[in-house]
C-alpha cells in the first residue's frame, strides 16, 4: 500500500504506455483518423470547442482522439493548449442576425418571417437503434438545390422588441472583460456571467436549467428562437482603421422569452435569457439561456429561491475542468493530513484527565501584548 | 546547469511553459502579495497541463519565478519520490531545463504539497505551496462576497466561534491540518494543508513563503521574518502533534512521522515523512564508526 | 514630435525572457526584504530614465498596466520606447495608473494615486521611483514583515515624502514603492513601519 504511492519516473512512463495501448484498442481494426472524428462526430467536436473556448475543429478532433473519447478530458487538453496562445485582437460583436442559417425555429409563433427551418435535428426522430449503421450502410442526404436562397430571417425577439414587449438589452459600451485572463470578481457583470456559462459544463447547465422548470426559481420560459448556422468574425486592427473578416464559425444561439416584469401593468415587458455555443449545440445553448435568465433574478428584483439563481454557486461550480481536477485530486496521496487526523481522533477518544472548561476559553488575540 | 536536452516536443513552449505576459501578470500579483502579507491576491490563473487540484497554483508561481540559475526541489507529503512530485519536477526540468535536487539546503526554490521540510530553511530560499482552498473562512462561510468583507474588516469572530465549539464538543480544537494562522497581526491565513506540526516553522522563517491556488485563482505570501501565529485560546494553547514512537529508519524523535501498516495483522511502523531529512540522518549514522 | 518614433527606439533587454526574470526576482526580494538593495540587469538608459528604472519597466509593464509619467520622464524618447517594448498605455489621470514612474522632484505630492480598497487592497498603484542614490540620506529605523527586528535605511528623501506616504497608508490600503538608482532596486512596501529615530548619516 505504501509502495503504491511511491512511484518513480518508470512507473509514470509505464502508466502512459498502458494508456496509449488502451486508447488504440485492437490493432487489427483500422486506426481512427482525426479527420474522421471531425467529419463524423461533429457534435462531440462542437462541445469540446465550446467548453474548451477555442474554435478549431481539427484540434478539437485531435483532443477527442487523444482523450479516447472522454470529452471532459478533451476539453481540458484544448484549454491547456489555448492558454499558451497570445491574444492578438478582440473581434467585433458577432452579427448573429446575419447568420447563414441551417436551422431556425421559434416555439412562440406558428410562423415567423423567414419561416421555420427544421434543418438537421434529432427532434422527431424515433429513438430506434439503426441497425443499418451497424452494417456500415451509407444513407445519403436529401438532394440540395444549390440555387436556393433563404429569405430574410429577422430575429423573433427583435420583432417583439419593436412592439415594446421585450425589456431592451442595452450595450453601454463597457470594456468586455476576459474571464480567461482576469479573475472573476463577485458580483460580476452579465458579460462575465455569459462567458462563464459559455465555458460551463453542458450537463451542469442542463440540470440547473431543468431545476428552474421544476420550480427552483421558475421563470416561465418560451423558446423564442433557436438559430444554428455560420456567422462571420470580423476584427478591426487599430493600425488598419478598417474591419477585416477572418472567416466563418458555426454557432448555436438560443433566445428564451421569459416572464414579464414592469412597474405597472401598462409597462409590463417580457424578459430574456441568452445562450450561445460553438457548433451545433442546441442543448447547451438552451440550458445556458435558462440559467442566464435565472441569474438575472437580482436585476429584476426577484426572490432568489433556487440554486440556478445564485450567481456565486453557479459560476464557481460550472467549469468542468476545475471540477474534474479537484475531484480527481482526491486520488493524490493525502497520508500526511490523514496521519494528523488519526493522531487527533485517537487523542479525542482518550478519556479526559480533567474536565475542560470551554466556557473560560478566551480568544488568543486578547492574550497577545 | 542541467545537461538534459529539452525534447523537441517542448520546443514550441516558452521557458518554464508560461508565456511572458502571463508571467508578468503573476509577478505583479506576487509583488502585491508580499506587500500585503497574508492577503489573498486574485490573479488570472491559467489552465496548466496538469489538472486543477494537482498543484496548478504552485506550478504557475514556480513558472513565474524560476530562472536559469535556480535549483528546484519538489515534494509531496514531504517526499521527493511520490508520483506527483516526480511529475512536477520532471515538468520543470523539461520546460525550463533547471537543475533539480532532493537536498533541502541545496534548493533555491522548493515547491511543496502538504509539508514544510524538517531541515530549517535558510535566507534566500523560496517555498512555493500548493493550495487547494485558500480561504480559511470558506468552511464556515461559503460565500466569497461575505468572506472578503470579513477580511476587509478584520472580523474573524466566526473563526473563534468555530474553534470554541470544537473545544465545547471534543475538548480540543478539532483541526489538525490547514490550521489557521494570523499573519503580522492582521490577516487570518490558510497555511495550505500542512499538518499543524509544521505551523511553527512559518513563524519568522528566514525564507520567503509563496502560496498559489490555481483553481481558486488566488495567491498570497509571507515575507521572511514575519510573525505567524496559530490561532488558539489562553486555556487551550496551540499544540503540535507528538508520537510515542521514533522513526524506524533514522530514529528521529522530533520529525513528522508517517504511519505504515506493515502486515495483515495491522502491525504499525512509523517513518519520517521528510524523505531527504531521513536519508541524510541515516547516512550520517552509517558513516559514523 | 519632430522625428518619427522609430528613430527614437533603442535596444531593451539582451535576453527578454531571462533578463525580465532576473529583474523581477530582484524586485520580489527588494519588496519582501524591505530596505535591502538588489542588483538589476544592465540595460541602456533613455535619458533621463536611468538603467535601473528602465529595467524595472521592461520587466513589469505591458498593455495591462496603465502608467503615469512624472513630467521629467514625459519625453518623446521614453514614450516611444515604453510604447514599443512594453506596450503600456500612458495615462494622464493619476487615479487610473497601476504604476507611476517618478523622480525625486515628484515626491512632494503623491495625491491621486490609488491606494486600493479594504476589499481589494492589491489594486493600489505601485510607485517606481528613480533617485540619484539609495544611501547617505537620514537613517530611519524600518520594521515589519521581511525585516529581522529592525533595519536602518538611509534613503536620500525629504520629510515631505514620508508625510505623503503616511497620509495614504492605512493598512491594508497603501502605496508600495520600488526605489532605484545605480543599477539597484530597494523596496518599501506599505507593510513597513517607519520608526521616528532619525539620525544623520555622513
Amino acid at each position: 500500500m505504501y509502495v503504491a504511492v511511491k512511484g518513480g519516473e518508470q512507473a509514470i512512463d509505464n502508466a502512459h504506455a498502458l494508456l496509449a495501448k488502451k486508447r488504440r484498442g485492437d490493432t487489427a481494426i483500422a486506426e481512427l483518423g482525426v479527420e474522421q472524428i471531425r467529419q463524423q462526430l461533429p457534435l462531440a467536436v462542437a462541445r469540446v470547442m465550446s467548453e474548451g473556448s477555442l474554435y478549431d475543429e481539427e484540434l478539437a478532433a485531435l483532443a477527442i482522439k487523444q482523450a479516447a473519447g472522454d470529452l471532459v478530458e478533451a476539453i481540458f487538453l484544448l484549454r491547456a493548449y489555448r492558454t499558451t496562445l497570445p491574444r492578438f485582437a478582440e473581434s467585433l460583436p458577432l452579427d448573429t442576425g446575419a447568420m447563414q442559417l441551417s436551422r431556425r425555429i421559434s416555439a412562440t409563433f406558428k410562423d415567423v418571417p423567414g419561416g421555420q427551418l427544421l434543418g438537421p435535428t434529432f427532434d422527431y426522430t424515433h429513438r430506434l437503434l439503426d441497425f443499418a449503421l451497424l452494417a456500415e450502410g451509407e444513407r445519403p442526404g436529401p438532394p440540395v438545390d444549390e440555387n436556393t436562397t433563404l429569405s430574410n430571417c429577422p430575429r423573433v425577439l427583435g420583432l417583439l422588441g419593436e412592439e415594446g414587449l421585450m425589456t431592451p438589452e442595452i450595450d453601454r459600451g463597457e470594456p468586455v472583460p476576459d474571464l480567461t485572463r482576469e479573475p472573476l470578481e463577485l458580483p460580476c457583470s452579465r458579460a462575465e456571467r455569459l462567458q462563464a456559462l459559455a465555458r460551463g459544463d453542458e450537463g451542469f447547465l442542463l440540470a440547473l436549467g431543468y431545476s428552474t422548470q421544476r420550480g427552483y426559481g421558475r421563470n416561465h420560459p418560451f423558446a423564442g428562437e433557436i438559430r444554428i448556422g455560420t456567422a462571420e468574425v470580423w476584427i478591426e486592427p487599430k493600425e488598419l482603421g478598417f474591419p477585416i473578416c477572418l472567416g466563418d464559425i458555426e454557432l448555436t444561439e438560443c433566445e428564451m422569452v421569459n416572464q414579464f416584469v414592469g412597474e405597472s401593468a401598462a409597462q409590463a415587458q417580457f424578459t430574456r435569457g441568452y445562450g450561445l455555443a460553438f457548433g451545433y449545440a442546441e442543448r447547451k445553448a438552451m440550458g445556458m439561456a435558462l440559467v442566464d435568465r435565472a441569474l438575472r433574478a437580482g436585476e429584476y428584483g426577484e426572490e432568489v429561491q433556487g440554486p440556478a439563481q445564485q450567481e456565486e454557486f453557479v459560476l464557481m461550480h460550472c467549469d468542468n475542468v476545475e471540477a474534474a481536477g479537484f475531484v480527481s485530486h482526491l486520488k493524490l496521496p493525502h497520508y500526511v493530513d490523514f496521519q494528523s487526523e488519526l493522531e487527533l481522533i485517537r487523542k479525542l477518544r482518550q478519556p479526559q484527565a480533567e474536565p475542560t472548561e470551554a466556557d473560560a476559553a478566551t480568544p488568543a488575540k486578547e492574550k497577545r501584548a | 546547469m542541467n545537461a538534459q536536452a529539452i525534447p523537441a516536443s517542448d520546443a514550441g513552449y516558452n521557458f518554464a511553459y508560461l508565456d511572458e505576459q502571463t508571467k508578468r501578470m503573476i509577478r505583479r500579483a506576487l509583488l502585491k502579495a508580499v506587500a500585503i502579507p497574508g492577503y489573498q491576491v486574485p490573479f488570472g490563473g491559467r489552465e496548466m497541463p496538469l489538472p486543477y487540484g494537482w498543484g496548478t497554483g504552485g506550478m504557475q508561481l514556480t513558472a513565474a519565478i524560476l530562472g536559469a540559475d535556480d535549483v528546484l526541489k519538489v515534494i509531496d507529503q514531504g517526499a521527493d519520490d511520490t508520483t506527483n512530485a516526480v511529475s512536477i519536477r520532471r515538468f520543470f526540468a523539461r520546460t525550463a531545463g533547471v537543475a533539480t535536487t532532493e537536498r533541502t539546503p541545496a534548493a533555491t526554490v522548493i515547491q511543496t504539497r502538504h509539508r514544510i521540510p524538517e531541515t530549517p530553511l535558510a535566507a534566500g530560499q523560496i517555498m512555493v505551496y500548493q493550495v487547494p482552498i485558500p480561504e480559511p473562512l470558506r468552511f464556515i462561510e461559503p460565500s466569497e462576497t461575505e468572506t472578503r468583507t470579513m477580511h476587509a474588516l478584520g472580523d474573524y469572530g466566526v473563526m473563534h466561534v468555530k474553534l470554541y465549539e470544537d473545544i465545547a464538543t471534543f475538548g480540543h480544537i478539532a483541526t489538525s491540518y490547514a490550521y489557521p494562522v494570523t499573519v503580522d497581526g492582521r490577516y487570518v491565513m490558510d497555511p495550505s494543508p500542512i499538518p499543524k506540526f509544521d505551523n511553527p516553522k512559518l513563524d519568522r522563517s528566514p525564507a520567503l513563503m509563496l502560496f498559489g491556488a490555481g483553481r481558486e485563482k488566488r495567491l498570497y505570501a509571507v515575507p521572511p521574518y514575519t510573525r505567524v501565529v496559530s490561532l488558539d485560546f489562553e486555556d487551550h494553547p496551540f499544540q503540535i502533534q507528538q508520537w510515542e514512537q521514533c522513526c524506524a529508519i533514522c530514529g528521529s524523535g522530533d520529525s513528522y512521522l508517517d504511519e505504515l501498516i506493515v502486515d495483515d495483522a495491522g502491525s504499525k511502523q512509523f517513518v519520517c515523512s521528510d524523505t531527504d531529512y531521513c536519508a541524510q540522518r541515516a547516512q550520517q549514522q552509517e558513516s559514523r564508526p | 514630435m519632430n522625428r518619427a518614433p522609430s528613430d527614437l527606439l533603442q535596444a531593451a533587454f539582451a535576453d527578454p525572457v531571462l533578463d525580465a526574470q532576473k529583474c523581477f526576482r530582484a524586485a520580489l526580494k527588494a519588496l519582501s526584504e524591505p530596505g535591502t538593495r538588489q542588483t538589476l540587469v544592465s540595460v541602456a538608459a533613455i535619458e533621463p530614465l536611468q538603467a535601473a528604472g528602465y529595467a524595472l519597466c521592461l520587466s513589469l509593464l505591458d498593455n495591462d498596466t496603465p502608467l503615469w509619467l512624472a513630467p521629467a520622464f514625459d519625453t518623446p524618447a521614453i514614450r516611444a520606447n515604453l510604447a514599443f517594448h512594453c506596450g503600456c498605455p500612458i495615462v494622464e489621470a493619476r487615479e487610473e495608473a497601476m504604476f507611476a514612474l517618478l523622480d525625486a522632484a515628484a515626491l512632494d505630492d503623491l495625491s491621486g494615486f490609488y491606494a486600493g480598497s479594504e476589499r481589494y487592497p492589491d489594486q493600489s498603484c505601485t510607485l517606481l521611483i528613480q533617485l540619484e542614490r539609495l544611501d547617505r540620506g537620514p537613517a530611519l529605523s524600518w520594521q515589519g514583515p521581511g525585516i529581522d527586528g529592525s533595519r536602518l535605511v538611509g534613503l536620500p528623501l525629504k520629510p515631505a515624502f514620508w508625510q505623503q506616504r503616511a497620509a495614504r497608508n492605512d493598512f491594508p490600503r497603501g502605496l508600495d514603492a520600488l526605489f532605484c538608482a545605480e543599477g539597484e532596486v530597494l523596496g518599501l512596501p506599505r507593510s513597513t513601519r517607519i520608526g521616528d529615530s532619525l539620525q544623520e548619516v555622513a
